[in-house]
């Protein structure tokens, strides 16, 4: 990539971005928004929230992919389960981390 | 006449000033930047592993601010991907933001035209899944404007600078801490306070259905399928159970 097209990549990506971050909030003057909307939209958080985190759990590059050996599943579980019991941002993360290092401390020592 | 005066001065809430509205905001972002300084981290390392410039890959950081989309363009360039490709791919993995939009406008319908850019360039998924769920609680919110500010601004700086430190030490970060792990851990905790009843709890499980079936998809249209078909079963649940 030349120095020209990255730039030019950050320009038109950066412009995209902010016209759909923008586009309700400065378009209301052009279009009202129907009452039905407002109903779909409550789900918005929970439908992308647990996409974003399925395809980071479950997906590579482009395909279902899991294994019982991964650490990573115990460590989810046990960090929803403390988002659930606490509805503590920092105590969920500081639980999956943990659970995830020690885990692989675990199956390095275990030579598994 | 003086005690009931005297009453109702007791019962109405402090006055609130904007500024500490907007440091309540930042707060509330403090326990989340355990999510965020990681990703930013990442994002960082891969541009500067990508071979891109320190002014390049904080260009990304600045006038993207888009992590997942930031990482999907670096990815494309590093397969030397024509230069539409990779902003169609950008656009795709951030249309999403079109529906924070449309969800949070009405919050800002009365702001002016400044201060309307400046919410719109500092939405992103934590900035808009942690003000909605204050703005839900006080209806009609005088300062939530300023509330939005302290969030935002707080998400940026800690990505900016986790992109900093990340750019700086390149391909030094050991893939055995695992840091990227932590993102969809900050999403987990966003996530589990929103299932508050079988419709929420049907919308989550229909979107990872449908990322799980769809993600082969190219232009990462597998999450927008994902996000409407979860939208339309928790509709779908919430109307059987209304009637």
């Amino acid at each position: 990539m030349t120095y020209t097209s990255v730039w030019l990549i950050i320009a038109l990506a950066g412009m995209v971005t902010l016209t759909l971050r923008l586009s309700f909030i400065l378009g209301q003057r052009f279009f009202k928004e129907p009452a039905w909307l407002r109903k779909f939209l409550q789900y918005v958080p929970v439908a992308v929230l647990s996409a974003l985190i399925f395809a980071s759990l479950f997906i590579t590059a482009g395909r279902f992919q899991a294994s019982w050996r991964d650490p990573r599943y115990p460590a989810a579980l046990l960090a929803a389960w403390v988002a659930w019991k606490t509805k503590n941002i920092f105590l969920t993360i500081v639980t999956g981390m943990m659970v995830l290092w020690s885990l692989k401390a675990l199956l390095v020592y275990l030579e598994w | 006449m003086r005690s009931v005066h005297l009453e109702t001065l007791v019962a109405s809430p402090p006055p609130e000033h904007p500024w500490q509205v907007f440091q309540r905001g930042f707060k509330t972002v403090a326990p989340l930047l355990l999510g965020i300084f990681p990703f930013a981290l990442i994002a960082g390392s891969v541009a500067a592993t990508k071979g891109l410039s320190l002014p390049a890959a904080m260009g990304f950081s600045v006038f993207i601010f888009a992590g997942a989309s930031q990482l999907a363009a670096l990815e494309l360039m590093g397969k030397n991907a024509s230069i539409l490709v990779v902003v169609f791919t950008v656009a795709m993995v951030n249309l999403r933001f079109m529906i924070y939009s449309a969800t949070i406008a009405p919050e800002f319908k009365t702001l002016s035209t400044p201060w309307k850019w400046l919410a719109g360039y500092l939405l992103t998924d934590q900035a808009f899944v942690l003000s909605n769920a204050e703005f839900e609680k006080r209806p009609g919110w005088g300062f939530r404007h300023w509330y939005f500010l302290g969030v935002g601004t707080g998400l940026w700086a800690a990505w900016q600078s986790g992109s900093l430190v990340g750019i700086l030490l390149g391909a030094k970060l050991p893939a055995s801490w695992s840091l990227e792990f932590a993102v969809p851990l900050s999403f987990l905790a966003l996530l589990v306070p929103n299932i508050k009843s079988k419709a929420t709890f049907m919308a989550g499980m229909a979107s990872c259905g449908a990322i799980w079936l769809f993600a082969g998809l190219p232009h990462n249209l597998g999450l927008v399928i994902a996000i409407l078909a979860g939208i339309f079963t928790g509709v779908l649940f919430e109307n059987k159970a209304g009637v």
